[in-house]
């Protein structure tokens, strides 16, 4: 049986509204259940906020405030901070949640990255145009000071550099993930490629440091994803002078 | 089909070197500046930290090609 085959995701309530499929995987629980954990995890921090706060405050605190001091630089505008937390504690949670044996977080399957990437580049146009007008906003991608003949070069790269960005977004996250998750089902895999009970003790203890890995991962990525969109959702939205 | 196999080995192996060489040279830098000004430890850690994760994920492309090639 192919090892894959545990990454991949399986129909738990099949479902069929005009003729698209959108039944209900295992990853779709998995995701409601992140979307659970960070309600649960802002409703109890910010419950009773007080001037002296509690450890659990303190937490939710120093989550955002960390994530805040990153991105302010870039977007410059405070009206940000919802989107941003919430897309870090989204790709967050669910790449936690993986660390469960047996669970397949949406962030291995590349639908789940490719839809967030798609959107964070309609966000990065939208944007880009309502704040600076869609004349000038098309103009940044041609630069001023320089000749004629380089910008038949510059402008078509310029175009590709902002299609491009949803692909390594997407890609990014999604083969972090993936990567982390068959290497830990090979390591366990080894037991039954060799059929023998000695290779268990190498295996395991091989797993629980791939799975600590994996946690550093978790976050790693979470936040590059939330960078990266952060840098191009602030990039269209203060338009350098050229 | 097994030509498949053979091109999903070496497009991993290949972005295994590149990022090797890569993450060393980044890594060696970086010890660098720590050396000239330890004072600047943390800042130095975090910004490699981000830099070594664009890189790893330039092999993992590879891995994704290879993967592609070997279950088609």
């Amino acid at each position: 049986m192919n090892i894959f085959s545990h990454l991949s995701d399986r129909i738990i309530v099949p479902l069929k509204i005009a003729g698209i499929d959108i039944s209900i995987t295992n990853e779709i629980i998995v995701m409601w259940v992140a979307i659970f954990f960070i309600i649960l995890f802002f409703y109890f921090g910010s419950k009773k906020t007080s001037i002296i706060p509690n450890r659990f405050q303190n937490l939710v605190e120093m989550y955002v405030l960390t994530l805040w001091e990153n991105i302010e630089p870039i977007v410059q505008s405070r009206a940000w901070l919802p989107f941003f937390c919430g897309l870090f504690s989204l790709i967050l949670f669910c790449n936690l949640l993986g660390g469960i044996p047996g669970i397949v977080p949406p962030t291995v399957n590349i639908n789940f990255t490719a839809t967030l990437a798609l959107c964070i580049f309609l966000i990065t146009q939208i944007v880009g145009i309502k704040q600076n007008g869609i004349k000038k906003y098309f103009l940044s991608f041609v630069p001023l000071d320089v000749p004629f003949w380089i910008l038949i070069f510059i402008v078509p790269m310029e175009i590709l550099s902002q299609l491009i960005r949803p692909f390594s977004l997407s890609i990014r996250l999604f083969a972090n993930i993936f990567a982390g998750h068959a290497v830990t089902l090979t390591i366990i895999g080894l037991i039954f490629v060799f059929k023998s009970y000695w290779v268990l003790p190498g295996s395991l203890i091989g797993h629980v440091f791939i799975s600590a890995f994996e946690v550093f991962v978790a976050f790693i990525q979470a936040f590059i994803f939330t960078f990266l969109s952060a840098f191009y959702i602030g990039s269209s939205l203060n338009l350098e002078e050229h | 089909m097994g030509e498949a196999y053979i091109g999903a080995g070496i497009a991993i192996g290949l972005a295994a070197l590149g990022t090797g060489l890569g993450v060393g040279i980044l890594a060696a830098k970086a010890m660098d500046g720590i050396a000239r000004q330890p004072e600047a430890q943390n800042s130095i850690r975090t910004s490699m930290i981000i830099a070594i994760t664009f890189i790893e994920a330039i092999a993992l492309y590879a891995l994704v090609i290879g993967l592609i090639l070997a279950t088609k």
